[in-house]
């Protein structure tokens, strides 16, 4: 037996199971933070929100207007976000996007994202006769214009294989909100779903 | 079935040589003999079935950990994986000791298997997104790690194709910038496959390396300005390169050289057969910014790849006529923009006409370097290079004609050039024989 690989193994072995002793670990203190927002999710089409057994989630948050938003206005395709959350009633809501971990204003809370895609320019409008481009006047509203869309890492729920349908028809029957742990570092993790301001789901450390 | 007709070719030749007075008979029954053993295959058969099992076994684990089953709490589930991680450990170091090496390293792959579980377990009870690169990071590390530390192959395979999902991973994330980490993963899996020297390996690392390319080709394309044409022009000079390379450096490493000739020849001539189907989208050839970045990343490639093809004429790895094949397949790729821009229509039928010269040329390159595969090759772009001309002049009769009459001709011409190349062959062998 080549002597080396018993102390090799115990080596990896160990050092495997500390990484995910370390995963354990993060997100346990991250759930035990104090800091929770309620965060409303957004309406998405029904049939992109299943994938295997899990729910996808999109909130009201992870379409930030730049342009109505205090805090910067530059950012660009994979750019780090912290966005400023003040309470609204029983939910959370963006107030500001920063670069920069900032310091946000009394009671309200920072949560960081990534921008995955900034919608900076007003559509082209091309002519339905013979396809040219067609001038759009500056000033005409344009709704779409500067918005970022921002992943947070709170977006798949995973639920027991057959029940993704089930949370769908709850979901489709009242107003869904998702608890959400907020890290130091503005880093987030799912805490439990509630429909109607009740909990549905809340999630046990272990 | 290939040993018993392998035994019946071998028989045969062998009464031949009898006959011929080259073996004797009583070396000829030995020969058969040892041919009849046992082949290697079958030797590693039971370590290749262990191979597979643990694959199965681990595809097991994470079908039950995807299945989120409610009827066990988190925390069993956990503590079950560390369980099984150090059982399938402790198992491979009791099987290393005791003699069985090849099982020892099929319960390796199982505890990386249950690494990975672990990893996806833990996303799934925190729900952590389900496409995060950095647990495939961490998977890959760990069985890159365990390939170098215990020489295991099937752990170097994994880490192999960890790198790739990990890099698939991380672009469907941001695919504002290519994923250059990934071949700090791909230098430490190439070395191990060096280190190693296992083939398979040699051929996964050339595959993620080209895979590299495809999956990032739309965040190179945005990053370097290159359009896609341009793009594959500077993956068909960086084909050619390592095609040259492996010949030059063919003394340090033959089998290693040999694969990435392979890959070399199947990516250059794959490339330019795509060129010729898509004429018209030779753009921005050398204009603006992305004309200058194109033109500097070409020149430096055929630099390195002058320099490389001389050093593997002076070498003697490549007789000196064939460094025109290499030279022609970048000539139609550099020309290709402006052929296109200037006379589009012109390019699939002169571009065929090479490639059916250049598969002609391979051939005979094949035969001169004693490379089987370039010959099959070069058999097989001729015969896909006539299939696609066939369907893309099946227009009209005429065209039908003509292509038949070129065919034939073709053909003609090129049994004359292989007969006379045949008989220079044979007189070759034939004068090596009598200086003999």
């Amino acid at each position: 037996m080549n002597p080396r690989f018993g102390m090799a193994l115990i080596v990896l072995a160990l050092a495997q199971t500390l990484f995910l002793g370390a995963m354990i670990w993060d997100r346990v203190s991250l759930l035990r933070s104090p800091d929770v927002v309620t965060l409303k999710t957004a309406p998405i089409d029904p049939r992109d929100i299943f994938r295997g057994h899990y729910v996808i989630l999109s909130y009201e948050i992870s379409q930030l207007p730049l342009g109505t938003l205090a805090g910067d206005d530059e950012f660009a395709d994979g750019d780090t976000v912290h966005v400023e959350l003040a309470p609204d009633g029983e939910t959370w809501n963006a107030v500001a996007a920063w670069r920069d971990r900032p310091e946000p204003a009394d009671g309200n809370k920072i949560i960081r994202g990534r921008i995955v895609y900034v919608a900076e320019s007003r559509p082209i409008a091309r002519s339905l006769d013979d396809g040219t481009e067609m001038e759009t006047q500056p000033e005409a509203p344009c709704p779409g214009c500067m918005t970022a869309t921002v992943l947070y890492g709170i977006e798949s729920y995973f639920v027991p294989e057959g029940e993704g349908r089930v949370l769908e028809d709850e979901r489709n029957a009242g107003s869904l909100t998702v608890d959400v742990a907020l890290g130091r570092g503005g880093t987030a993790a799912i805490k439990g779903l509630r429909l109607d301001g009740e909990p549905v789901y809340e999630e046990p450390l272990f | 079935m290939w040993q018993r007709a392998y035994l019946t070719r071998l028989k045969r030749d062998l009464d031949l040589w009898i006959e011929r007075g080259w073996v004797t008979a009583a070396n000829a029954d030995a020969i058969l003999a040892s041919a009849a053993e046992p082949g290697a295959a079958t030797r590693r058969m039971p370590s290749i079935l262990a191979i597979l099992g643990a694959v199965l076994i681990g595809f097991a684990v994470m079908s039950f950990v995807a299945a989120n089953w409610q009827e066990i709490s988190k925390l069993t589930k956990i503590v079950l994986i560390f369980a099984a991680m150090w059982t399938a450990y402790g198992a491979a170091i009791l099987l290393e000791k005791r003699g069985h090496a090849n099982f020892a390293q099929a319960a390796v792959l199982i505890g990386l298997g249950l690494f990975g579980a672990g990893i996806m377990l833990i996303a799934q009870i925190y729900h952590i997104v389900t496409d995060d690169p950095g647990g495939v990071l961490a998977w890959c590390v760990a069985a890159l790690a365990t390939a170098w530390l215990l020489s295991s192959r099937a752990a170097l395979a994994l880490g192999i194709l960890l790198a790739v999902i990990w890099t698939w991973f991380a672009i469907d994330l941001n695919d504002a910038t290519p994923h250059w980490e990934f071949w700090f993963a791909w230098a430490v899996a190439a070395a191990l496959a060096l280190r190693l020297s296992w083939p398979p390996a040699f051929h996964l690392v050339l595959i993620a390396g080209f895979l590299w390319q495809a999956i990032n080709a739309e965040a190179i394309i945005d990053v370097t300005g290159f359009s896609p044409t341009q793009f594959a022009i500077i993956v068909i000079l960086q084909a050619l390169t390592l095609w040259m390379a492996a010949i030059a450096f063919s003394g340090r490493g033959a089998r290693l050289a040999a694969v990435a000739e392979g890959y070399g020849i199947v990516v250059a001539f794959a490339l330019v057969g795509i060129l010729q189907g898509d004429p018209g989208s030779g753009e921005q050839a050398a204009s603006g910014a992305a004309g200058a970045v194109f033109i500097a990343a070409a020149v430096a490639l055929l630099a390195v790849l002058a320099v490389l093809g001389g050093l593997a004429v002076m070498r003697g790895g490549l007789p000196a006529r064939h460094l025109s094949g290499v030279a022609a397949i970048a000539a139609l790729a550099i020309a290709y923009p402006f052929l296109s821009v200037t006379n589009a229509a012109l390019v699939p039928w002169a571009y065929a006409a090479a490639i059916l010269v250049l598969a002609a040329w391979l051939v005979a390159y094949g035969a001169s370097r004693g490379s089987r595969f370039a010959v099959n090759f070069g058999f097989v772009v001729f015969a896909a290079e006539v299939l696609w001309l066939y369907f893309e002049t099946l227009g009209t009769l005429l065209d039908t004609a003509i292509f038949f009459a070129l065919g034939g001709v073709l053909l003609i011409v090129g049994s004359v050039v292989f007969e006379r190349m045949r008989r220079r062959i044979v007189r070759g062998t034939a004068t090596e024989g009598g200086e003999a």
